[in-house]
């Protein structure tokens, strides 16, 4: 007699690629969504995490302990408890006669933990659709009679015996099956058993004494493949994104919930081409615990990513290696009795440095507060102590952090908050505030971004270190939940730690009577990517990004849908890197997490978005004898407002535009000329303002021919010792 | 006795307006009047003009005024005098001249014996310079100081080596360009300008001055270089073609309005550089029009000029054509050679030089996609008609074409494949192309690309490349010749360097066939190591068949404008008829600052100069004849020949004799030269030639020989020792540049 048992669990897939990101016909901008791909993975995976042996699939995790293994559907944050369900091996007999068994070793290869117990193996499959369990048998059972494999299985779950099986069921949200059983021996010869099952909690699986008695060796107890399928569970939830500017390989982090209590952090890495690297991994996983609210930046100098998450209301964080996706140990960032939520984290890509900066909201004090995270050779993180940025206030508290994901190689990041107004709860007026900080968190200089009586909340902010783009939500009526998306860029001067606000408060979307919100924001360097969700019903929010002008947020390539239909999306992640080789396009990371009721999880959707916004590419570095560092954004066919910039130049001084079809490289004193000067456009622009800054205003054709055509410009500024230059640019009008 | 001429020039001064408001003046004429400066007594003093000053000529000061506008709110005058010329402790001149006086636009200043000071009125300034017939008494750096007055301020910016700039108002002043030296052999060197408020040094090293040598080197540059087009300062991207029917070249270029406005300009001038009629209007609507280029069609007595032309600096961009009559410099409308969807950029034509044909070709790179080449009918006043295209190479930038087809109607154009070299094709007249995509040289990159020229048969490709292991891109210039004959190509020389000095920048060169000699010119940084936007152009001449130098290197500018560049060559040969081995070199003249003010400028060249000539030592006895050169005594000059004249009827052989200059023997009134080499020529009625095609050994240069013609079977001698043999004058020959 024989009695197979097998446990498989649905699975919900990370999809890299999505759905086409989507054009908006009124935009007329060139095509920049990549071609979407959805990956499902086909194989499950096992993991040592912080000491345990955890494996998971697509919608479950499956922890193995010394002797019993505990498989915990995914079963998403609307779901109160988690829904655990345990198996212990209790015995294997034939008629009575128990098989000798020793105390269980467990092992574990790629895939497969196996618990050896002498004269036959428990082992475990663990697949991406679910969990196979498998007794193999190394001699013939000795005595008579079907062999007989009982465990005790531990779980709230009600469990029946159906038709094809047993199946427990979660809360009416799903259920575990557990199929027929079925042995097969050495030879290929398959039987079909039973299986029973006590109110008890024991389960019984057997098979016949006829097949026992011949079968050849091994001997095996096999499962049938089944699923546990679960509709509309949103286990997947709060994506975050970052990259490795250098190669463009990316690290999505997110939350996977098992029930609103149980809750692990996932990542999974993403290559230049939006393909999935390798499979998903636990990042952190406390087996019972709620660890939430992932975010992640990247590092360059050890080339590492870093992400922190809400655990227990206090901040923790682990390194992943960029190239092995090897995992540092646990650190523990806060440890206090505040409440620390609304993370963010920046990294330093410029190499100067081995520090991200991690920020939030301290909620008890009602201050924003933040910290180093230093990444050492070997991957270890060491935390400095958290300080407040922000001033406790008796007239407002500070919430909703942001961090610029980069320093943008310049060694600055902005950090925004939204700053609510005690006393105001009738009008909810709230402002956005930021500090400039260098790589080192000193404060640089306060900034105001948005301010009035407006409720103006939830800011994200990304930049190059010394432009930023602040993008965030304004509720167009007190109390009226209408929100609409803002944008504003600012320009920092290092030398006389000042800042211009260069576009303020642009509506990015504002239809009325309909609510946008959520923004997120990735400067591709001649563009900015402002993701956001808009409101279709009470329950349905549609997900898009609209591609900017970095220092005017006007429209630039125009908007580009994510996610429209029936699944509701909450939030939209976006990552930006310049596609891993010199001069290639930015290209920028979008995730996203639908949900839709009326069918399956589709899990975390993620798509490349390839910018089109006029490439331009840098020559021969930055800035030489004062002349500043050059900009020439949204380089795109019918550009009314194509501007190209220079910052920091030498102040009140003489600028001068080259433009020329062609380039010859001409130096001066260590300063190299590109555009060709027989053939140049030379436009005297004059004198730089206080900053070293200046602009010209040339606008673009809209003539399709045009696409494709490249020109190289570049700043010549008429200093008093010399003449100095910006880099040069090398732009292709998309 | 050893001769020394130090001639020191190019202390140029010239008046700058600086305010881009005046540059950009759309109603800005296009002044090319070469004319447009003069020099003359005018109420009693001598006086200069030109374009954007006044100059006045006293006794012990020179006075010169810039124009710098009614934005000015009065008059800045610079006067100069003279205080000392020196060499140590020795005063070579002192502050008073023994006379001064004017020969044409120049006024002289005898400053002491054998050294003078010298003021050329030139369109764009007064152009300093001191000329010292022996060498200077004392030891060290030879040092002219001159005493200044102005109101003018020095600007804080002073480059000894380039030039300073004195200025009021912000709006304009007086730039004073560097000090160079040359020498009668044409070696050049940079001196120092020591520019204060109330005075100026110019400096010449020590080492130069001693080293400075005579022979009698006659420069082959036939006057002296001059503004094509320079007012308003926005000219650039020059070519220059000429037409053999009208005698005239024509000089097109660039026009920069605004960044959004450019257009063709072109200027016909005569075989001497005189401009003939006003400037021409060859393409200005509100595109945007770029890199002009001319060649002549013969036998339409048109040339052909083709541009890249866009609606934006952006593009996209398109190639043009028009033709102009060479006789009139009227403009036909423009045509469109090619307007594809993609960008067509650099053209470079060629015409053809043969009558009757009237055919012009433009060559052309689509971007992306390889080099085509149209050939289009430029009879007649309508446009151009374009007959036909063909593609010469899928890949590969920057092409560049002959001027011309030569008389055996092969047109080559080479191009650069980055990576990979410069490649080569022919075609003819009928687009036939008998061979593409020949290898010239295996090159990784060719920053400035490569130019040619040729016969038809023969053809020059010249480039520049990196120089090993420079991290500042420094080029250097160098040559292949190319043989083609109908169906194939072979190369030739090369590859040879034309000018591969280290560390120094040599770049973006051009060709032309001159008859005798390639002419090769180029930009030359001024100064080695990191440049600074300080170039010359510089020209060397060429051996025929091996690349090797027949001349030496001189420089057609370094007028104190400072960068120069952008050169190309317009040969006579391109253009027609039989002979001819003039060219004009056409070059981008501008400033080192910001924003790059330019000019056009031009040099008219010819392949053999003056040559070194021949003196007569008399000594001519019995029945007198005549001997005389068939063409100049100059290096590479393949036709020149010594020639008899005037030999007593029924003569028929003559010797020829060839030897030391002093070395004669008397013999009954007669001075016999006594022969090193005696060659027996047969006289026909009275005449005999010798043909002596000389090469391009530069040994040569400066040589002196002594030549006589002895008539044999004369009916009288009064040398008894050969009393049939009468002697022609001894002459002394010496063989020039």
């Amino acid at each position: 007699m024989s009695s197979p048992l097998f446990v498989s669990l649905g699975l919900t897939a990370f999809a890299v690629g999505g759905p086409l990101l989507g054009q908006d016909p009124s935009a007329g901008s060139g095509a920049s969504g990549a071609a979407a791909v959805s990956f499902a993975p086909t194989t499950g995976a096992v993991q040592l995490v912080d000491g345990q042996l955890l494996g998971h699939g697509a919608d479950y995790r499956v922890a193995f302990g010394d002797d019993q293994v505990e498989f915990t559907p995914a079963l998403g944050r609307q779901v109160s408890r988690t829904s655990p369900w345990t198996f212990t091996l209790t015995t294997v007999d034939r008629d009575g006669a128990h098989l000798g068994r020793d105390r269980a070793t467990r092992s574990h290869q790629d895939n497969i933990v196996r618990y050896g117990h002498g004269t036959f193996d428990e082992v475990y499959e663990v697949r991406a659709d679910g969990l196979k369990q498998s007794f193999v048998f190394h001699r013939v059972p000795a005595g008579h009679g079907d062999l007989v494999v009982r465990g005790r299985v531990t779980t709230h779950m009600r469990g029946e015996l159906v038709r094809d099986g047993l199946k427990f069921d979660a809360d009416g949200i799903g259920h575990v099956q557990v199929d027929p059983v079925v042995g097969f021996d050495g030879d290929g010869r398959t039987v079909r058993g039973s299986i029973a099952w006590s109110a008890t909690g024991e389960i019984e699986m057997r098979l016949p004494a006829p097949f026992v008695d011949r079968a050849t060796l091994p001997l095996t107890l096999d499962p049938l493949i089944s699923f546990f399928a679960v509709s509309s569970v949103q286990d997947e939830e709060d994506p975050d994104v970052a990259s490795n500017p250098t190669t463009g390989r990316s690290l999505a982090v997110w939350t996977r919930y098992y029930a609103s209590n149980d809750a692990d952090i996932m990542g999974n890495f993403i290559g230049a081409d939006g393909s999935l690297v390798g499979g998903t991994f636990f990042i952190r996983s406390t087996v019972g615990g709620l660890a939430f609210d992932p975010h992640v930046c990247f590092v360059e100098q050890n080339t590492s990513f870093v992400a922190i998450w809400n655990e227990n209301l206090d901040v923790w964080a682990k390194g992943v290696e960029s190239s092995s996706g090897a995992l540092t140990p646990l650190a523990q960032v806060t440890n206090n009795t505040a409440v620390e939520f609304n993370l963010d984290i920046g990294g330093d890509i410029s190499g100067v440095d081995n520090d991200a900066i991690a920020v939030w909201g301290n909620a008890t004090q009602g201050v924003i507060e933040a910290v180093q995270i230093q990444v050492n050779p070997g991957g270890t993180l060491s935390p400095f102590i958290p300080a407040a940025i922000s001033p406790t206030g008796a007239q407002w508290i500070d919430l909703d952090p942001a961090i610029s994901k980069t320093d943008g190689g310049a060694g600055r990041h902005l950090i925004v908050w939204d700053r609510r107004f005690r006393g105001s709860a009738a009008s909810e007026e709230s402002d956005i505030r930021g500090w400039v900080v260098d790589r080192n968190l000193n404060l640089l200089e306060f900034v105001v971004i948005a301010t009035g009586t407006d409720d103006d909340d939830n800011p994200d902010v990304d930049g190059d270190g010394a432009n930023w783009v602040v993008a965030w939500e304004r509720e167009t009526d007190a109390g009226s939940g209408d929100n609409d998306v803002l944008c504003a860029a600012l320009t920092y001067d290092g030398a006389t730690s000042s800042y211009v606000i260069a576009a303020g408060e642009v509506v990015v979307e504002g239809d009325r009577n309909d609510d946008e919100r959520k923004a997120s924001v990735a400067w591709l360097g001649n563009s900015v990517l402002i993701g956001f969700v808009d409101e279709v019903s009470g329950s349905n929010d549609d997900a898009f990004v609209k591609s900017l002008d970095p220092f005017t947020c006007t429209l630039c390539e125009g908007e580009f849908n994510i996610e429209i239909g029936n699944p509701d999306t909450d939030t939209v992640a976006i990552s930006a890197f310049m596609g891993g080789l010199f001069g290639t396009p930015p290209k920028a990371i979008v995730l996203w997490d639908p949900e839709d009721p009326s069918s399956p999880d589709r899990g975390i959707q993620g798509s490349v978005f390839d910018a089109a916004d006029g490439r331009s590419t840098d020559f021969y570095g930055g800035p030489c004898l004062g002349g500043g560092t050059a900009f020439a954004t949204c380089a795109v066919t019918g550009n009314a407002s194509f501007t190209i910039r220079v910052q920091r130049a030498e102040p009140s001084t003489n600028a001068f535009l080259l433009i020329s079809p062609f380039a010859n490289e001409f130096w001066n004193r260590g300063c190299r000329i590109m555009p060709d000067l027989f053939t140049s456009v030379v436009v005297p622009n004059g004198p730089t303002n206080s900053m070293g800054d200046s602009r010209f205003l040339i606008p673009l054709p809209a003539t399709s021919s045009l696409v494709g055509a490249s020109f190289w410009t570049q700043w010549i500024v008429d200093t008093a010792a010399d003449i100095g230059t910006s880099q040069a640019l090398k732009v292709t009008i998309e | 006795m050893q001769n020394r001429h130090i001639f020191w020039s190019s202390l140029a001064l010239s008046g700058l307006v600086f305010t881009a408001a005046a540059q950009d003046s759309p109603a800005a004429p296009i002044s090319v009047m070469r004319g447009a400066s003069g020099l003359a007594q005018v109420d009693g003093a001598l006086r200069g003009v030109g374009p954007d000053y006044r100059a006045q000529f006293d006794r012990d000061a020179v006075s010169y005024t810039p124009a710098l506008g009614s934005a000015a709110s009065r008059t800045y005058p610079f006067e100069l005098r003279f205080a000392h010329a020196r060499r140590g402790k020795a005063i070579l001149a002192s502050a008073v001249p023994t006379d001064v006086h004017r020969v044409d636009r120049t006024a002289y200043y005898d400053r002491a014996p054998g050294a003078r000071e010298r003021w050329d009125v030139r369109t764009e300034g007064l152009e300093l310079g001191y000329e010292f017939a022996t060498p200077p008494a004392g030891t060290g750096d030879l040092v002219v100081r001159l005493r200044l007055q102005t109101d003018l301020v020095l600007a804080s910016r002073v480059d000894e080596t380039t030039g300073a700039f004195y200025h009021a108002e912000g709006i304009g002043g007086v730039r004073v360009g560097g000090v160079t030296g040359i020498d009668a052999r044409g070696r050049r060197v940079a001196g120092a300008l020591r520019a204060h408020a109330d005075s100026l040094e110019l400096v010449l090293p020590s080492a130069f001055v001693d080293t400075a040598t005579y022979p009698l080197l006659l420069d082959p540059l036939i006057g002296t270089d001059w503004v094509v087009a320079g007012t308003s300062f926005d000219e650039g991207n020059p070519d220059v073609a000429y037409e053999v029917t009208d005698d005239h070249y024509l000089f097109v270029w660039q026009h920069h309005f605004s960044s959004s406005d450019v257009s063709v300009r072109g200027q016909l001038v005569d075989e001497l550089g005189n401009l003939v009629g006003g400037p021409l209007v060859i393409r200005d609507n509100t595109n945007v029009a770029l890199e002009p280029t001319v060649a002549a069609a013969n036998g339409a007595d048109r040339f052909i000029v083709a541009w890249q032309e866009g609606a934006s600096i952006f593009g996209p961009w398109d190639i043009m054509a028009a033709s102009v009559d060479a006789a009139t410099g009227a403009v036909s409308p423009a045509a469109t050679v090619a307007a594809t969807s993609a960008n067509e950029v650099r053209p470079d034509a060629s015409g053809d030089r043969r009558g009757g044909q009237p055919w012009g070709f433009v060559t052309w790179e689509v971007d992306g996609a390889g080099i085509r080449v149209a050939k289009v009918d430029a009879t007649g006043p309508g446009a151009p008609i374009l007959d036909s295209t063909v593609s010469l190479s899928s890949a590969g930038q920057k092409p560049a074409i002959t001027k011309s087809g030569g008389e055996a109607g092969f047109h080559c154009v080479v191009w650069d494949v980055p990576l990979v070299g410069i490649r080569a094709a022919a075609f003819d007249r009928d687009l036939v192309v008998p061979q593409t995509d020949h290898p010239v040289v295996t090159l990784a990159s060719v920053p400035g690309g490569a130019a040619v020229d040729g016969t038809g048969s023969e053809f020059l490709v010249v480039w520049d490349q990196l120089e090993p292991s420079t991290t500042i891109g420094l080029r250097d210039i160098y040559c292949q010749k190319l043989l083609f004959d109908g169906a194939t190509f072979s190369n030739g020389a090369g590859p040879t360097a034309v000018s591969a000095e280290q560390n120094r920048d040599e770049r973006d060169p051009a060709v032309g066939f001159l008859q005798f000699k390639w002419a090769v010119a180029w930009g030359d940084a001024q100064a080695p190591g990191d440049p600074s936007l300080a170039y010359d152009i510089a020209v060397l001449m060429l051996d025929l068949t091996t690349c090797a130098p027949c001349g030496y290197e001189w420089t057609v500018a370094g007028t104190g404008l400072l960068f120069d560049g952008n050169v190309e060559i317009g040969a006579a040969r391109a253009g027609g008829g039989s002979g001819g081995d003039k060219a004009m070199i056409a070059l981008m003249s501008g400033e080192r600052a910001p924003p790059f003010n330019t000019e056009v400028r031009a040099q008219l060249i010819e392949a053999v100069g003056a040559g070194g000539g021949a003196t007569t030592q008399g000594g001519e006895c019995g029945v007198p004849a005549a001997s005389s050169l068939n063409g100049k005594l100059a290096l590479g000059n393949s036709s020149f020949a010594f020639t008899l004249n005037g030999a007593e009827p029924g003569v028929t052989t003559a010797l020829f004799a060839l030897g030391a200059e002093g070395s004669t023997f008397p013999c009954g009134g007669c001075q016999a030269l006594i022969p090193m080499v005696s060659v027996p020529v047969p006289v026909t009625n009275g005449s005999a030639v010798l043909p002596v095609p000389l090469g391009c050994n530069l040994s040569l240069v400066g040589g002196r020989f002594a030549f006589q013609w002895w008539t044999v079977g004369t009916s009288a001698s009064p040398c008894s020792l050969l009393p049939t043999v009468s002697f022609t004058d001894l002459r002394v020959g010496t063989v020039g540049l």
